[in-house]
């Protein structure tokens, strides 16, 4: 039994996980939830209070940018971020990110923006 | 910095060179004494003399040790940014505790802290190992001396010279932003307090192995594996406090791969202490108990090991500085040898633990269910819940070792998988207190839940009355659906929620039934109903505070107001918007109720490079029932971006259609106070609703050329807003206008959480119950040997006794 529970687990888990893909690949899975590490271009970051969107650019390590679209408050320390994780589907123009997870510079712990998620 | 400005910086005082100098000695001192008091331990075991040798040895590492501490926070608290750690983690704005603390809040520090409270824990439980002393030395100064070598090369005494001068820079870097808050004080110390005394049962059964004698290491590690149980458990929470206060999410946990890190340890635990009470009173598992006491430490060098070699890449968000390669290559080899020589060894003595130390017949007889097949249960489900959270965890290594790409385990996986151990693990945690250990009909032990379950049902019920009688719980609709089987369908978020909550209540109810009973025979003794409870309350105080939480996003404006979840929302402006310690004021109104001030905290970070980045902190508001949360995102003074207009253009800005009409200027190019300015036609727009007609007036915002160049003069527009010249291009006669609010304008979301002071409360019976439950397990009087004989279930022993009373009570 303890065979089985854990196999199921080990399954669940690689089946159910989401991928991590770089920029090109996101863009030939238009519609597929995916997810993209990438550097985020700090000057491009536009949070716009009113309409409760976030817009910045993402370039991912082979130095593909995409434009990203957030809908929700602007996003915590997102200025002070190197990293971005960005989760979401890619769109017609632009990856319509359902959640952006922040990774700033500093060593110990991590911050996290978006919608309700993780964080420490 | 230029040369110039560089050579003018004070040189470094020679106490402050003298002291890291002496830091970085002592932690080669360590490595070397802890390498020295780990070979002579292993070897005192057959020569006693050496053992006292290495009892030396490991004293001195253990002084050595203390003093990098020491010495580390001297540098620390005098501002000596010549060092480079302690520029990269502290500045002169810092306060004393905060720099303290800043001595642990990078990876170095870490590893130190690690250390020190292993250290601690050995010499703490030094006399309770008895006859297993010597090689216990010698694991844990293995261990120890590894940790110290990964220091010699992250170490945290790096001197930063200039021109080959230990020049003092004016200022430190500080601390990340996220870290300065009290939890930094205190939450690291209490974790690596955890961390440091998974090496008592590790090291024991080591020993135990090592020297063929498993016979009474379990009583010895009993009381400070109960206590590391308490401290890991209290540190889990108040890692999660931590979160709720400081990140603006709005929960306490989210599986993430660092807190998966000390929670796998601390189920592991939980099944260690279970299985040693089976090698007590029957003197069974004699060999699983060895694997649990050793699975807590290994785990958790694994998961430190995971989570800091940066092999999970960028699927965490706890970003920890890459590791110096050598650090990393002595962390893996001491994870290796652990695992290999533990594993190893306890594969070659099982076949002899089982035949000599574990009664051969069943003693007892066979009848219904006995506690000791609940335990059995009740840890392979805790085992494999761990072995569950940890394989979440190294999903993205599994998928790049087996060359695929990585993947990442999402939070909601994780909900999603991990119900199917925890229920039933919660059954057994409700039932196993009821079954004896001789054996109890299954009717029977079922036929007890009864009244746990009626009583759980009636507060069940009084919570959903409490809910939909009182105004505070905003109107909790049944919003949202939660997955179920991976999306196969999904079933209504308020409903799940209640039965995991009436699951963990019903947990509460059974244990404090058993309690109520116990209590009169032995006080101590129930501590662990007393712990069952806390994880009941503090469980369901987690699922209550986020499957019924209420969220809204509004926007509103400095001195305006806005409604959200019933609450009204009046700030009431700021301070110093630079200042990091600055609070926005925001009265929170319930109808009929007294305004109650918020002050989440906001303030504009200039980083390094310059720019301003916006941090918040969110508020929260405790209440005895729930807490209303609110979290700052942001704050905004522009109402449009920067437009450009040509002569003559026609824009609309927010409620304004506004013309620019021409470039003006008064007074002569070059002089100060010449003022440029750029002519508007206004129209005000009213709403669609308003009737009226819609007002238009001229208005001009002006550059003002002054003595430190160029100055603002805004035009105002209306009660709201202002405007202001962004750029000008007298060739072209063109402009760009900016448009801005008078008051700024704060983007919140509010939360409603309710039973989130049951978390706390959960989180402070748990701790009490286990610290009690040590007292009661502690070693009494001298540490001496016992045979196995003397082992056998006995009156003297209390488990035994309660147990054994438990049994005729119910026989």
């Amino acid at each position: 039994m303890a065979v089985l529970a854990v196999s199921g687990m080990v399954y669940a888990f690689l089946n159910n996980s989401v991928e991590y893909v770089t920029v090109a690949q996101a863009k030939e899975r238009v519609g597929t939830e995916v997810h993209i590490v990438g550097d985020i271009q700090k000057e491009t970051i536009r949070q716009q209070l009113q309409k409760g969107s976030v817009d910045f650019l993402v370039k991912d390590e082979a130095g593909d940018a995409i434009p990203v679209h957030y809908q929700g408050p602007p996003i915590s320390n997102l200025g002070a971020a190197t990293k971005v994780v960005i989760i979401g589907k890619m769109g017609e123009q632009y990856f319509e990110a359902k959640k952006v997870l922040v990774k700033c510079p500093s060593k110990y712990e991590g911050e996290e923006g978006g919608k309700p998620k993780s964080g420490y | 910095m230029e040369v110039d400005a560089l050579s003018k910086l004070p040189t470094a005082p020679q106490w402050s060179v003298w002291v890291g100098d002496c830091g970085a000695a002592a932690v080669v001192i360590a490595a070397v004494a802890f390498t020295l008091a780990s070979l002579l331990g292993f070897a005192g075991n057959r020569k006693p003399k050496l053992g006292s040798f290495a009892l030396g040895f490991f004293g001195l590492g253990c002084v050595s040790l203390f003093s990098v501490l020491g010495l580390l926070a001297t540098l620390f608290l005098n501002d000596r940014f010549e060092w480079s750690y302690v520029r990269g983690h502290s500045d002169v704005a810092t306060s004393a505790g905060l720099k303290f603390a800043a001595v642990w809040s990078g990876q170095e520090g870490s590893f130190l802290l690690w250390a020190c409270c292993t250290a601690l824990f050995v010499l703490f439980s030094l006399r309770v190992a008895g006859p297993y002393r010597s090689n216990y030395v010698g694991v844990s100064s293995l261990f120890l001396a590894a940790i110290a070598g990964i220091l010699v090369f992250e170490s945290p005494f790096v001197l930063s010279t200039i021109h080959g001068r230990p020049l003092v820079p004016p200022d430190g870097a500080g601390l990340a932003p996220s870290l300065l808050n009290y939890w930094v004080i205190i939450h690291p110390p209490t974790i690596f307090l955890g961390f440091g005394s998974l090496i008592v049962p590790f090291g024991l059964a080591m020993a135990a192995l090592i020297q063929k004698d498993p016979s009474d290491w379990v009583q010895r590690a009993r009381s400070m594996s109960l206590i590391s149980l308490s401290l890991l458990g209290l540190g889990l929470c108040m890692g999660g406090f931590w979160a709720y206060e400081t990140l603006g999410w709005g929960g306490f946990w989210a599986w993430d791969p660092v807190e998966n890190t000390s929670f796998v340890p601390w189920c592991l635990m939980t099944a260690f202490i279970h299985a040693m009470l089976v090698q007590t009173v029957k003197k069974r598992w004699v060999n699983t108990t060895l694997l649990l006491g050793g699975l807590p430490f290994l785990s958790f060098m694994y998961g430190t090991f995971l989570t800091r070699s940066g092999l999970l890449g960028d699927t965490s968000v706890h970003s920890f500085a890459e590791m110096d390669r050598s650090a990393l290559r002595i962390l893996a080899g001491l994870g290796i040898i652990c695992i290999l020589s533990f594993v190893g060894l306890l594969a070659y003595r099982w076949k002899g633990f089982k035949s000599a130390y574990e009664p051969s017949v069943e003693s007892t007889p066979r009848e219904g269910l006995r506690r000791e097949s609940m335990y059995a249960f009740g840890n392979s489900l805790l085992v494999i819940f761990a072995l569950a959270t940890g394989f979440g965890m190294s999903v993205p290594l599994v998928m790049s070792l087996t060359g695929k790409k990585p993947r990442m385990v999402e939070e909601s996986l994780y909900h999603q998988v991990l119900p199917w151990f925890f229920l039933p693990i919660l059954l057994f945690m409700a039932l196993a207190p009821f079954v004896s250990w001789n054996g109890t009909k299954a009717k029977v032990a079922f036929g007890k839940l009864y009244g746990p379950l009626c009583v759980t049902i009636f507060i069940v019920g009084c919570m959903s009355l409490v809910m939909s009688w009182t105004t505070w719980a905003g109107e909790i609709r049944n919003e949202g659906t939660v997955s179920m089987l991976f999306g196969a369908f999904s079933i209504p978020r308020i409903p799940w929620t209640m039965f995991l909550a009436a699951c963990c209540i019903f947990v509460v109810v059974a244990n404090a039934w058993r309690l109520a009973a116990m209590i009169r025979t032995s006080k101590l003794g129930a501590s662990g109903f007393l712990a069952h409870m806390g994880v009941g309350v503090l469980m369901a105080g987690l699922i209550l505070s986020r499957g019924l939480e209420q969220r809204k996003e509004v926007l509103v404006q400095d001195f305006g107001q806005s409604t959200a979840l019933g609450y009204l929302l009046s700030p009431k402006g700021t301070g110093d918007i630079l200042d990091r310690n600055n609070r926005v004021q925001i009265d929170v109104q319930r109808l009929n109720e007294d305004p109650v001030r918020f002050t989440p905290g906001f303030y504009w970070r200039r980083s390094g490079d310059g720019e301003l980045n916006p941090m918040a902190w969110p508020y929260v508001h405790r209440e005895p029932l729930h807490d209303v949360y609110l979290a700052l995102h942001g704050m905004e003074f522009n109402a449009t971006e920067a437009t450009p207009m040509k002569q003559g253009e026609t824009k609309q800005f927010d409620r304004f259609k506004i013309t620019f009409d021409k470039m003006t200027r008064e007074g002569n190019p070059g002089q100060p106070g010449t003022k440029f300015g750029a002519k508007l036609k206004i129209v005000d727009q009213n709403e669609p609703t308003d009737t009226t007609d819609d007002t238009t007036f001229d208005a001009e915002p002006r550059w003002v050329l002054g003595e430190q160049g160029i100055e603002q003069e805004p035009a105002v527009l209306g009660e709201d807003f202002f405007m202001t010249i962004q750029s000008m291009d007298a060739d072209s006669q063109s402009v760009s206008l900016q448009l801005h609010f008078r008051q700024a304008l704060y983007a919140v979301e509010l939360f409603v959480k309710p039973f989130t002071p049951l978390v706390w409360l959960g989180t402070g019976t748990l701790t009490l119950a286990l610290l009690m439950s040590a007292i009661y397990r502690r070693p009494r009087g001298p540490a001496k040997r016992n045979t196995p004989e003397s082992e056998a279930v006995s009156p003297e022993d209390p488990i035994a006794k309660d147990y054994a009373t438990a049994s005729t009570a119910q026989s």
